[in-house]
């Protein structure tokens, strides 16, 4: 294969055409296509929270009943958890991270492609189940033995156990890039000390998915095997446990919360500041108690498990650590409003979201505490009480985040801003939709209602929440409708936006909007937690806008040979071969040989494909 | 792998204050060290799984009555004597002796094969005993935990031979020994994980 | 002291859900804040603690948040207030107050939990196996066995063994305390108690298949008299019936599928999939709870089963109706 080696003045590979999106090795193409993978699946599955909630919109409605409604119930937290969020919060990882980091790209630039091709076609082949025999039907975290044969058969759990391990494998790479790109590639001064929270974050969750997604691997591997090569590990009658599949899961289940929320927590991180024309009070506070949250996510697992029959010692355990996250929560919150305070508020959409996901994740949190206080959560555990509560963290919480880093970032992807009004306008329909659709859930939740039940019978007092729970979820669908609208409108026809919009703080706004393929011409040299804010002020107490100063360059212009890696097909052709090998898995052995052939043939590729340029500069250490 | 980005971060090198370089660890070795940690969980998720649930009363072989000890301690010593094969490769690689490092690597990947096959062994003489992998919960968590294992020994044989392949083709030198660096990182986390097997499957049932 | 101020609290939150329940206030409501047993009681209390607790650090926050953001609004965008980067006396602050509070939280945790745990030694034990999606009930002591309606003796403490035949089930009536899960493999164990007479809605809390939703029960608390009387009217054979249009009736479900799952004592009837039909007609509800015991729902259920409640075992056997309506009849006289 070429290399590319170039100089500033030699445009790199075209963004245009299909091959190009094909074969991209570029951490911000591949942030883009994370992104609207995404935001197509938040579509299925904001569909799916649609059809469920029409059919609770009034007692013993029969509009999706029985099994198909827990296909669709199934599908619905699956695809919001691993299609939805966890995808937004990595597409904007990529995307930012290297430009925060003052880096031209991720450390793995191939390995990052192969990431987004194992989230997209796992999202295709956990999708294709609904057509191939039946989508999965045993709720997002499958308890065994429902998900086992015989009480599930046919092919939906296995589709839901391979999909679930096509997005683990993305995740890894992803994660492996994310640590190695973060400790490994910042610009001369920016040290750990330094870095955007955002940054730190992601890093965090790298960390958490490192070590959470093996519990999840080995639980479905294992479900796999007692289902179809009739093993034991979860039957009682061979021996086995059904309460193992519950640690495995939980074990990963709960630092994945952290997934969720750790990021998004990064993004208000960043927007509070710049809108307040502050810099964030508490960093090292805000920094460390994000990596508390990690930490201890690994450590309160079993309060998914309070009414399994655990040793009330156990659980009162549990419960302690459970309550102990709430510590660094509230440090991050107080130090966020402490933000806000004394600055100059500019109300624009990316602020509007991050006080609205405070707002709202205010609510998450603390129903939470409800649900570590054990005898209270012998009450509300698997009642509509934990739906709202989830809600209030992942769709308050973290998806209201996402949107505000749409709007905050949409200008440094695209070049142009997105209409304020209309962002606006989609803000106060998500926040009070928001409300209406999940504050009756926690009502009726204390007021005795199951969650994952189709129906309920007339005469328990539970119509009129429902109802407006109902009514609030239309609303937020109205919301997202706002959202495309201006989000197309704005990619063809928004204002241009230049390098800077906000006057930010961190490095992605000191290059162009959207930025050159090797991100920036120059690497900067940071000397403080506000590079590009120190460019335009004076460092004083009040400070002044300084005019005309240009980034301290890292080296002589003339020195630079920016050297790209050059596009790849390897990525996807591995990718493919492993969704065949899935296929196979499910319907037939002769597939996954199939499969297996398709794969070697892509890492016969990977290996042989010479990214390094034999003629890079002097100094090459090797 | 993935090295796309080395001569990017070289570029940069020049710089004084520079965080990166002094003391920084390859970029290509950290991630290999980063994929193992999780790796570390993978098979500590199965040991676990693997003492909470091999002794379980139910019918059928137990751990006892079915695991004996020659095979596997041979395989012990076949992997620990593998891991030095691996050592003197490297070792080879770095005074620039190619074909030395080719033989080394050759013998690691023999021992790793002649592992495979005397693991098949030991299952044929399971099977033949009556323990399968649906007998019971036993046979269900032994095959799953030494048959994971196995599976990264046949990864480490592949991946060395498709070294040996690129090796003889040039393709690594004094200066460019950190792929067979990870990929020897790669072989004694494998021959760690044995160890632990060994332990927890053999010694303690 | 302390229970009679949370006495009024409960009710001020109760008035609060009530007020927004527009239908007008329903006398069912399985509210987990309309406690009947001691041990439901101290988890409500526990609640309406953590309630409050909330509500204030909620208002507290919300309040700093709105505050900021409203009284710091800038008009010039251009202006630069202040660079403040944080304070050590507020992060130490900060980090006690809710290290202080969840202190509180944890202690009146272990409190309750240390109250609530343990069945009392006289406690009447009552073997729950679930089923997918029915309830059975055995009375060890009585020897009785009875499905989906749960009878009570007022004031009397219960300890129910939790067991499954088939996959992960939750006993929960919320009247009457928190629930737990009945899991193959493992017996739990779960008390309760009600102190008041009178008809509890209860279901299964953990998604167990298509009629999750479906899988109700009743727990049905009476005086120590009625409960005594209702287990001796248990205990006996069904009765031997002498109206032709009975014994019709009868005759068909002996000569039918039925036989295969359901048992009526007395009879040849000996299946042991279903519920227990020796008593059938003195349950008020049936199909777990899912459909007031008529005739008339009777006969729509055994015409077709799985229309009525999906994935149910019961298959639709294409018995004629003339058939359905006497089967009916003699099912309706085994009270």
């Amino acid at each position: 294969m070429a290399t590319h080696t170039a100089s500033l003045s030699q445009p790199q590979y075209s963004t245009g055409g299909l091959s190009a999106w094909l074969t991209t090795v570029d951490h911000k193409m591949i942030g883009i296509l994370y992104l609207l993978g995404a935001g197509f699946f938040l579509l299925v599955g904001g569909l799916e929270a649609l059809l469920i909630r029409t059919q609770l919109i009034r007692p013993e409605n029969t509009f999706l009943v029985g099994e198909t409604y827990n296909q669709v119930l199934t599908m619905h937290g699956t695809t919001m958890v691993f299609l939805v969020i966890m995808p937004m919060l990595a597409g904007m990882g990529n995307y930012i991270v290297p430009l925060m980091l003052g880096a031209r790209d991720m450390a793995f630039p191939r390995l990052n492609a192969f990431g987004v091709w194992m989230f997209l076609l796992g999202g295709i082949f956990l999708n294709l189940s609904f057509i191939l025999g039946g989508a999965p039907a045993a709720g997002w975290f499958s308890y065994t033995p429902l998900s086992n044969t015989p009480f599930s058969p046919g092919t939906g759990i296995d589709f839901w156990i391979f999909g679930i391990n096509m997005f683990g494998i993305s995740s890894i790479s992803a994660s492996v890039n994310f640590v190695v790109t973060i400790l490994n590639m910042r610009a001369p001064g920016l040290t750990l000390n330094r870095l955007p929270i955002f940054v730190w974050t992601t890093l965090t969750t790298a960390f958490l998915l490192l070590f959470a997604l093996p519990s999840i691997a080995i639980a479905t591997i294992l479900l796999y095997l007692d289902r179809n090569l009739g093993m034991n590990f979860y039957r009682a009658s061979g021996g086995g446990d059904p309460l193992i599949w519950q640690h495995l899961f939980w074990f990963f289940g709960h630092p994945e919360v952290y997934v969720m929320i750790l990021p998004a927590m990064g993004i208000v991180s960043e927007i509070l500041p710049v809108f307040s024309r502050k810099p964030l009070f508490g960093y090292t506070a805000v920094a460390y108690s994000s990596v508390a949250i990690g930490f201890l996510g690994f450590t309160v697992w079993a309060h998914h498990m309070f009414a399994v029959g655990l040793p009330p010692l156990i659980n009162a355990a549990f419960a302690f650590s459970s309550m102990l996250i709430a510590i660094p929560t509230a440090i991050k919150i107080f130090n966020w409003t402490a933000t806000l305070w004394g600055g100059n508020i500019q109300l624009r959409p990316p602020l509007l979201y991050a006080v609205g996901f405070i707002a709202l994740f205010i609510i998450g949190g603390l129903t939470g505490i409800y649900l570590a206080v054990v005898p209270i959560d012998y009450q509300i555990t698997d009642t509509y009480f934990v739906v709202g509560h989830l809600h209030y963290v992942l769709f308050g919480g973290s998806l209201i985040a996402i949107f505000g880093g749409i709007h905050y970032w949409f200008p440094k992807m695209t070049g142009r801003m997105m209409d304020e009004r209309l962002g606006h306008w989609q803000f106060w329909l998500l926040f009070l939709g928001a409300l209406l659709a999940f504050i009756p859930m926690l009502i009726v939740g204390v007021e005795g209602m199951p969650r994952r039940v189709y129906t309920y019978g007339a005469g328990l007092g539970w119509d009129i929440y429902n109802l407006l729970s109902t009514l609030g979820a239309y609303m937020i669908a109205v919301s997202v409708l706002v959202f495309l609208y201006n989000f197309f409108f704005s990619l063809f026809r928004g204002k241009p936006a230049g390098d800077d919009p906000w006057d930010g703080h961190t490095l992605e706004w000191a290059t162009t909007s959207p930025p050159a393929v090797y991100n920036f011409e120059v690497v900067p040299v940071v000397k403080s937690r506000r590079p590009v804010w120190d460019m335009k002020y004076s460092s004083d107490h009040h400070p002044r806008r300084l005019d005309g100063v240009q980034p301290e360059a890292a080296h002589n212009l003339q020195d630079v040979h920016i050297h790209l890696p050059p596009p790849s097909w390897w990525p996807l052709v591995l990718s493919v071969g492993i969704m065949i090998m899935a296929f196979g898995f499910v319907f037939n052995w002769i597939i996954i040989l199939v499969g297996l052939v398709v794969f070697l043939w892509g890492v016969s590729g990977w290996i042989q494909q010479d990214v390094n340029a034999p003629q890079a500069p002097a100094g090459h250490g090797g | 792998m993935a090295t796309g980005t080395s001569s990017v971060t070289d570029t940069t090198s020049h710089a004084a204050a520079a965080v990166e370089h002094e003391g920084m660890i390859d970029t290509r070795k950290m991630g290999v060290w980063t994929f193992l940690g999780s790796e570390v969980i993978f098979f500590g998720a199965l040991i676990v799984t693997y003492l909470t649930l091999h002794n379980r009363p139910t019918s059928g072989p137990t751990a006892h009555e079915s695991l004996s000890l020659l095979i596997p301690t041979i395989n012990t010593m076949i992997l620990l004597i593998s891991s030095v094969a691996m050592v003197m490769g490297l070792a080879a690689l770095r005074d620039d002796n190619v074909k030395g490092m080719i033989r080394w690597i050759l013998v690691t990947a023999g021992l790793g094969t002649l592992f495979l096959i005397l693991k098949g062994v030991e299952y044929y003489e399971h099977s033949q005993e009556g323990l399968t992998p649906a007998v019971n919960v036993f046979g269900s968590v032994y095959y799953t935990l030494t048959g994971f294992h196995a599976l990264h020994v046949l990864i480490g044989v592949l991946w060395m031979l498709a070294a040996v392949g690129l090796a003889s083709r040039g393709r690594f030198s004094a200066r460019n020994y950190i792929p067979i660096e990870i990929m020897g990182l790669y072989w004694h986390f494998v021959d760690l994980v044995w160890v632990a097997v060994f332990m927890v499957v053999y010694l303690i049932r | 002291m302390l229970s009679k101020k949370l006495r009024y609290l409960r009710y001020g939150l109760g008035m609060i859900f009530a007020s927004l329940l527009l239908a007008g206030c329903s006398s069912e409501r399985p509210s987990i804040l309309l406690p009947v047993s001691p041990k439901a009681n101290a988890e409500a209390n526990l609640f309406l603690i953590i309630f409050w607790i909330s509500v204030a650090v909620f208002v507290i926050v919300e309040a700093a948040l709105f505050y900021s953001v409203i009284r710091f609004r800038g008009k010039n965008a251009e202006d630069v207030p202040p660079q403040i980067h944080g304070s050590v006396p507020l992060e130490i602050a900060w980090t006690t107050a809710p290290a202080l509070v969840l202190v509180v939280v944890f202690v009146l945790t272990w409190q309750t939990l240390q109250a609530t745990a343990a069945p009392p030694l006289d406690s009447m034990p009552v073997l729950v196996t679930g089923n997918q999606f029915w309830w059975k009930f055995d009375y060890l002591d009585q020897q009785v066995s009875t499905a989906n309606e749960l009878h009570l003796p007022v004031g009397r403490p219960v300890r129910l063994l939790l067991e499954t035949k088939d996959v992960i089930h939750s006993f929960w009536v919320p009247q009457l305390g928190g629930k737990m899960d009945l899991i193959a493999g493992h017996q739990n164990v779960l008390w309760l108690q009600a102190d008041k007479a009178g008809e509890y809605h209860g279901q299964c809390a953990e998604l167990c298949g298509a009629s999750h939703a479906n899988m109700r029960t009743k727990v049905i608390a009476e005086s120590q008299v009625n409960f005594d009387a209702w287990i001796q009217s248990q205990k006996t054979p069904s009765t031997t019936p002498t109206n032709p249009a009975l014994v019709k009736g009868r005759d068909l479900f002996l000569g039918n599928a039925c036989i295969g799952c359901h048992m009526i004592r007395g009879t040849t009837a000996a299946g042991a999939v279903g519920p227990d039909l020796t008593h059938v007609a003195s349950r008020s509800t049936i199909a777990a709870g899912l459909l007031e015991n008529t005739s008339a729902n009777m006969a729509r259920w055994i015409d077709n089963p799985p229309a009525i409640k999906p994935g149910v075992l019961m298959p639709k056997l294409n018995l004629s109706q003339d058939d359905i309506t006497s089967i009916v009849a003699y099912l309706q006289s085994l009270k």
